[in-house]
């Protein structure tokens, strides 16, 4: 390997080991953030912990499991892409076909009411 | 002139196609993919000319996403996007530096190329992406995939050497 | 280039490790306690005692005041209509009768008469309940002044009547338990009660308490509520609890003036000094019209969000120092 080669790649896998460690810095969170771009809407995580919303191209099933790790259960997208990814935790999870973008969110509330 | 053009044709022909035949494939986020199609882009700026790198990876975005039949949707917008900044950033260090490798030209084309696709998402949909994470990942996934990309076009130019 | 490699590795490795601090991270528990689940979520110092100290205040209420359980203070009560007085049964009722007048008897635990003919507690009925019986038993058996009397050892409840103490039990539970968490020398904790939510000190991260306000039908999120240190904030809504009649869903909260299910509003959130007062105010209003829920709002300078039940949200002049409406809708 060259040396320059050499030289990039570590300084990129530093960067990311620095990247990677802000992230987990902030306490690691069980709450999500639900998008609904054809509705306009935000929802945050249900206490049944099964949410069923409705897309551009019709209904997603969104569901958590015991260790909040969240999913896409079903999508009436065509490639299943967001499917396919399996059980995520914070990572977002976007299926762009049907404008679901699932976030985790970082401490941004303590606690929620109306539930 | 007709040779170059020629050479040029072949190339966005075969970039859709490598696009088109990698899209099906699983991939662990929506803009992380291993993104062979750059491979074609990157011999053009090498072979050809840097407009040429930029003109494949134009073209083979427009044409693969009409076969694929997602041309102007948010899909299309953040494979064109991508494929052009990574071309766009190429171009300049091969143009700047006259020692940069192929390894880190295309590294960071890939890394460019998945940037400006989560950028993207972050435009189009005004969400908060988690960036310090996504960049974490992305390192990880383009230092691999930019060096599959890069011994593919070490390869292609010594094959095609005297050509 | 091997040592570059591995030199740089065992650095970042450190680096983390040296930035990485485990100290100061707060212990959250939840209970299945008073027909819902309660969690209390306390930081350092003295995080579990405290938490342990108060479920204990929790059990405690429980005991004494719970509807349902056949020994509580409450039970006898209802039951026999006498019991003896008691330390929480006095805070109770005293603060019941304070609140009664304040909200113009729209705060009334002796409407629990009138959910049973609904069904609560059990036998929901076939049919509505008829509307002239609805109407003898709302002026012979309710209204907390008149169905309450007291002498020095005992309380008495008017033959037939019935309280439930479900509006405030909750919000008084909260108070006594974050008392007995302070004096465990914890200072920074939150207690939420099903939605009644109290915080108390600061974060270590100097961060301000945020409580999400959700629309409890569709799950969809209204609002965050900054709340200051010892602060509460309380949700009512006609969603969690429901008998359903014919096919339609009437809520336990009810309008004291018909006897029917409040269906002005989805519902109604209140931040308050007080626990107490959170609880109660957010379910008296809930069961006002809406021009009378917003003028007594602004009356009181209560900081109240309404989502009213064609989906419209209203803050009060008050609300707005504290809540602020999802930017994305």
């Amino acid at each position: 390997m060259q040396k320059n080669n050499l030289i990039f790649i570590i300084t990129l896998l530093a960067i990311s080991a620095l990247a990677y460690y802000f992230h987990f810095a902030s306490e690691k969170t069980t709450q999500y953030e639900i998008r609904v771009l054809a509705q306009n809407k935000t929802y945050l995580r249900p206490l049944s912990n099964r949410l069923i919303v409705k897309g551009y191209l019709g209904e997603s099933i969104i569901t958590w499991n015991m260790n909040d790790e969240v999913r896409i259960e079903k999508s009436p997208c065509p490639n299943q892409s967001c499917v396919k990814m399996g059980l995520c935790k914070s990572i977002p999870l976007i299926c762009v076909p049907n404008g679901i973008i699932i976030n985790p969110i970082a401490q941004k509330y303590d606690a929620v009411t109306g539930q | 002139m007709i040779k170059q053009y020629t050479t040029l044709a072949m190339l966005v022909a075969s970039a859709a196609a490598l696009q088109i035949v990698e899209s099906p494939l699983p991939r662990f986020l929506p803009w992380l993919k291993l993104g062979l199609a750059n491979a074609l882009s990157l011999y053009a700026l090498i072979k050809l000319s840097t407009s040429s790198g930029i003109i494949v990876a134009i073209f083979r975005t427009f044409i693969a996403s009409i076969l694929l039949g997602t041309l102007f949707s948010p899909v299309f917008i953040m494979s064109f996007v991508g494929a052009l900044s990574s071309a766009l950033l190429m171009g300049l260090l091969y143009k700047a530096f006259s020692k940069v490798t192929n390894e880190i030209l295309s590294i960071s084309g890939a890394l460019i190329n998945n940037f400006s696709q989560l950028a993207v998402i972050q435009i189009m949909f005004a969400e908060n992406i988690n960036f310090m994470f996504h960049i974490a990942i992305m390192i990880w996934v383009s230092i691999p995939s930019g060096y599959i990309v890069a011994k593919i076009v070490n390869e292609l130019l010594r094959r095609t050497a005297d050509v | 280039m091997k040592k570059t490699l591995l030199t740089s590795l065992i650095l970042i490795a450190s680096l983390l490790l040296y930035l990485h601090n485990d100290s100061n991270k707060p212990i959250s528990e939840s209970r299945f306690m008073m027909d819902t689940v309660i969690t209390i979520k306390a930081w350092p110092p003295n995080a579990q005692n405290a938490i342990n100290a108060g479920f204990k205040v929790f059990d405690e209420i429980e005991d004494a005041l719970s509807f349902h359980r056949e020994k509580s203070k409450l039970s006898i009560l209802n039951n026999s209509f006498q019991t003896t007085k008691s330390e929480h049964l006095n805070n109770i009722i005293d603060l019941s009768l304070k609140y009664h007048e304040i909200t113009e008897g729209y705060f009334d635990p002796s409407f629990a008469i009138i959910n049973k003919l609904y069904g609560f507690y059990g036998n929901i009925p076939s049919q509505l309940p008829d509307k002239d019986l609805i109407k003898s038993t709302i002026t012979q058996f309710t209204g907390l002044t008149k169905v309450l009397s007291f002498d020095k050892d005992n309380v008495y409840l008017k033959k037939g009547a019935k309280i439930d103490f479900g509006g405030i039990a909750g919000g008084y539970a909260i108070n006594l338990a974050s008392q007995a968490m302070i004096n465990e020398g914890c200072q920074t904790f939150l207690i939420d009660d099903a939605g009644d939510i109290k915080v108390m000190g600061t974060k270590p991260d100097e961060s301000e308490w945020a409580i999400a306000v959700l629309n409890p039908v569709e799950k969809s999120f209204l609002a965050t509520a900054k709340l200051p240190s010892s602060m509460c904030i309380s949700t009512s809504g006609n969603y969690e609890r429901f008998v359903e009649i014919n096919n339609k869903k009437y809520g336990h909260i009810m309008n004291p003036l018909t006897g029917f299910p409040a269906e002005e509003f989805i519902s109604v959130s209140v931040i308050a000094k007080t626990p107490e007062e959170a609880d109660i105010m957010s379910t008296a209003l809930f069961a006002m019209p809406e021009n009378l829920a917003c003028k007594k709002a602004e009356e009181l300078s209560i900081p109240a969000l309404f989502l009213t039940a064609d989906l419209r949200v209203i803050i009060s002049a008050k609300g707005n120092d504290f809540f602020t409406r999802n930017s994305k809708l």
